[in-house]
């Protein structure tokens, strides 16, 4: 499985199979069905190179019934600012509740995605258009700042060693009040066999700060290799399950909130889904339809990219950012020495494109 | 051979493929399921090398 993140830059190596014609050629695939900010963000010069399992954007979840037991509101539209104040008041580890989720685990997929879209949406930019290293910058030192005060006075406990996996299993267990996180995260929060919450959740659009939105947008997807020697065989698996009828049979078999979201427009046409889904079917389509890679930022960039920067050289450079920030939540280091580091390694990437031009 | 990343839904994908084996005898599928992290490092290493999977 791949990414929007690979795709285009695989595409455009060489190393992905063209996926346009199988799509196409298929019997009732209909690639048209995608949601369009997923397939445009699978496909290089028009034509699909990988095919969307799920398809997810960013939201906020949060326990409905603990916001009101405690007095307290959810904005429709929350700012950051807003969301930690309420972190604060719901926090109560004492009960093994936690004000808030967020991840803290090293990965460029793991604590960079939700940081990144907090910084777009404070203002920050890991690059200006000429590919000076921005991480050093007040606004970033600012974000990264509110995002480690945020986690570590009012987030879960071992919050550096936490990511996805760690968040939904807490925030189904009843241990958090609000969680961060992928879209994608109803098909377990919202599973009678996997949460103890279901039902009791509400769903808002990715808190901002300067932005109108800050959602991410991201797909597991499938991809075949130009190595590969069963390219028929590889599509014929592929386009089994990223079918309309597969997301049938896991609705049949296992549950309609089971579904994989996010992938196809159909998915939400599905009456069985929309009932199960009608706390979150709108807020996850909003977010993804609003998700543009194009202009995550405040300030102009060189690349595209909401949660990542489309570079080759990200999946290293992010791997040890997030490290530095993983540090930092752990109180191993300071934001500001985390950022230095940081900002070295940003420099030699930026460099290297420099001497490019 | 399809590298495949160990998430819940990925997880049920996996549990329903007997359907699709049944359906197809000619292919036989086989799964590496890794987490996450681990399965971006894994796959652009083979994808780098040559040394790919059927499916990414």
């Amino acid at each position: 499985m791949i990414s929007n993140y690979e795709t285009p830059q695989w595409a455009d190596d060489g190393r992905l199979v063209n996926l346009q014609p199988y799509a196409e050629q298929t019997p009732g695939y209909d690639p048209d069905d995608f949601i369009p900010s997923i397939r445009e963000s699978l496909s290089y010069d028009g034509d699909l190179y990988s095919v969307p399992f799920y398809g997810e954007s960013s939201f906020l979840v949060y326990r409905k019934d603990m916001l009101e037991q405690a007095g307290l509101t959810m904005p429709d539209e929350p700012t950051w600012p807003e969301v930690a104040d309420l972190a604060r008041e719901l926090h109560d580890p004492a009960n093994g509740v936690s004000g808030i989720c967020l991840r803290g685990l090293p990965g460029w997929g793991e604590n960079l995605a939700p940081l990144n879209t907090v910084v777009n949406t404070f203002g920050g930019r890991w690059f200006t258009p000429d590919w000076e290293a921005q991480l050093t910058s007040p606004e970033f030192v600012e974000v990264v700042t509110f995002y480690v005060d945020l986690v570590t006075r009012y987030g879960e406990p071992g919050a550096a060693a936490s990511g996805f996996s760690e968040c939904v299993t807490r925030y189904s267990q009843g241990q958090a009040a609000m969680w961060y996180d992928a879209t994608s995260m109803v098909s377990t929060v919202e599973s009678p066999a996997d949460s103890t919450v279901v039902g009791k959740n509400g769903y808002v659009q990715a808190p901002v700060v300067e932005t109108d939105s800050s959602g991410w947008l991201y797909s597991w997807s499938l991809g075949i290799p130009t190595t590969s020697e069963h390219q028929d065989e590889a599509w014929e698996f592929m386009a089994w399950v990223t079918d309309k009828d597969y997301l049938q049979l896991v609705g049949a078999e296992l549950g309609w909130e089971r579904v994989p979201p996010g992938s196809r427009l159909s998915t939400y046409r599905i009456p069985q889904y929309a009932k199960v889904a009608k706390a979150y079917a709108e807020p996850t389509l909003t977010a993804m339809r609003a998700a543009d890679p194009d202009n995550a930022t405040v300030q102009p960039v060189p690349a595209t990219g909401i949660q990542f920067v489309g570079i080759p050289e990200f999946q290293d450079l992010g791997t040890r950012v997030s490290q530095q920030v993983s540090a930092a939540i752990a109180g191993q280091t300071t934001v500001e020495e985390a950022l230095e580091e940081s900002q070295g390694y940003a420099d030699s990437v930026g460099e290297s494109y420099q001497e490019d031009q | 051979m399809v590298a495949i990343v160990a998430n819940p839904q990925m997880e049920d994908a996996i549990e329903l493929s007997d359907q699709f084996e049944a359906d197809h005898p000619d292919i036989d599928l086989q799964f590496v399921s890794l987490p996450e992290n681990e399965a971006r490092a894994k796959i652009t290493a083979s994808v780098a090398t040559g040394a790919a999977s059927s499916t990414s």
